[in-house]
């Protein structure tokens, strides 16, 4: 092989090469993490004016949205101290209910109808314990963000699988509650 | 000594000018939000990003894809602030490119020294015999090169960069590279049993 043999030989290798495997659900749930982590953090700061020009508000995709809504269920348990959040309420968009996405509508009966099984829930049990009460705000966290990941992308039905499956978490943290106290 | 020309083929903006951008509208999708828009560029540009990659890191295919995942995270994180001044695939590669050079930064002198590439026996390698498996040779050839000079040569030889370029992002003189590509070069020659 002579020097322009190797030369163009190593220009040839310039070619494009598939991931042994689909790198996708991990970006994407390292981007909804990192979105999580944001809103966070904004929260938290919302008392000081922001130094900086703060990254624009990402819409979760769905699917990097359950990744990161199953990894926070997946620890939740293990989550200490902090102060007792009221649950969130979903607020439709300003659109007369009648005009709502079918998916939009299922999401506020869904909200509706876990709501009344957890007031019932809480009713009954003593102030939660200090180890559940972050617990309890991350699923809020979670279900929040559906929530609005749905308001935005109402074609996205595969959410209200997960958002029920986060009520229904939130719902057995509260009963824990009860056979706790 | 080869007789070397730079290609510029990382520029495809010169090529293209004038020609819309084919991503223009995912771009702007994606960098409102849209994920699924930006999942599409994804797509369309992963084979790109992790080819270079791979070349970067020798074939390692789990750093590969770590560097890939790396990249396509970085992307979305800047996207804010791509201002279509040239086309996004040669604005994601480009920013590929520096995020595998920054993990090489970051590894700098431990790989160098614990290079598996045997300089000292590799002229002794017998010449390819079967042009069939030259370009696998060749590949292997390359990753085993030591670390910087397989940067260089890959940036420069494959990649098309410059010397000026290759020395500000690997963060050395432009006499260093081009002492690195001399090497890079010299190395694959001996493997392949000739002599410049």
């Amino acid at each position: 092989m002579n020097d322009f043999e190797l030369l163009r030989d190593l220009r040839a290798m310039r070619q494009p090469a598939t991931p042994a495997c689909d790198l996708w659900p991990q970006i994407a749930a390292r981007i909804a993490a990192q979105s999580q982590s944001t809103q966070a953090q904004s929260t938290q700061a919302q008392s000081t004016p922001p130094q900086a020009t703060l990254p624009p508000r990402r819409v979760m995709w769905p699917e990097a949205l359950a990744a990161s809504v199953m990894l926070g269920l997946g620890v939740l348990l293990a989550i200490s101290s902090g102060d007792r959040a009221p649950g969130p309420a979903f607020t439709a968009p300003a659109t007369a209910s009648t005009e709502l996405p079918w998916s939009v509508r299922e999401a506020i009966a869904l909200d509706a109808a876990y709501a009344a099984a957890l007031e019932e829930a809480r009713h009954s049990a003593p102030p939660p314990a200090k180890e559940l009460v972050r617990a309890e705000r991350e699923i809020d966290a979670a279900q929040r963000a559906l929530e609005d990941a749905l308001a935005q992308q109402p074609e996205a039905v595969h959410l209200l699988d997960l958002l029920r499956r986060t009520h229904e978490q939130r719902l057995r943290l509260a009963q824990r509650q009860v056979r706790v106290g | 000594m080869l007789a070397m020309t730079d290609h510029r083929m990382h520029t495809p903006d010169i090529a293209g000018a004038g020609d819309p951008d084919p991503d223009a509208e995912l771009v702007r999708r994606a960098a409102s939000g849209d994920m699924r828009a930006f999942e599409a560029l994804y797509r369309s540009h992963v084979g790109r990003v992790h080819g270079a990659m791979r070349r970067l890191c020798g074939g390692a295919e789990a750093r590969a894809q770590e560097l890939t995942q790396d990249a396509f995270v970085r992307a979305w994180e800047k996207l804010a602030g791509f201002r279509f001044e040239s086309r996004f695939g040669t604005w994601l590669y480009r920013l590929a490119i520096n995020v595998a050079l920054m993990d090489l930064r970051s590894r700098r002198g431990a790989e160098d020294q614990e290079s598996p590439f045997d300089e000292t026996t590799s002229s002794a390698a017998a010449p390819v015999a079967r042009l069939g498996e030259h370009r696998i040779d060749l590949e292997r050839a390359v990753a085993k090169l030591p670390p910087r000079a397989r940067a260089v040569l890959v940036l420069h030889d494959i990649e098309g960069w410059t010397h000026e370029e290759i020395g500000v992002e690997l963060g050395m003189a432009i006499g260093t590279s081009k002492a690195q590509l001399h090497r890079a070069r010299g190395l694959l020659r001996r493997t392949f049993g000739e002599s410049a």
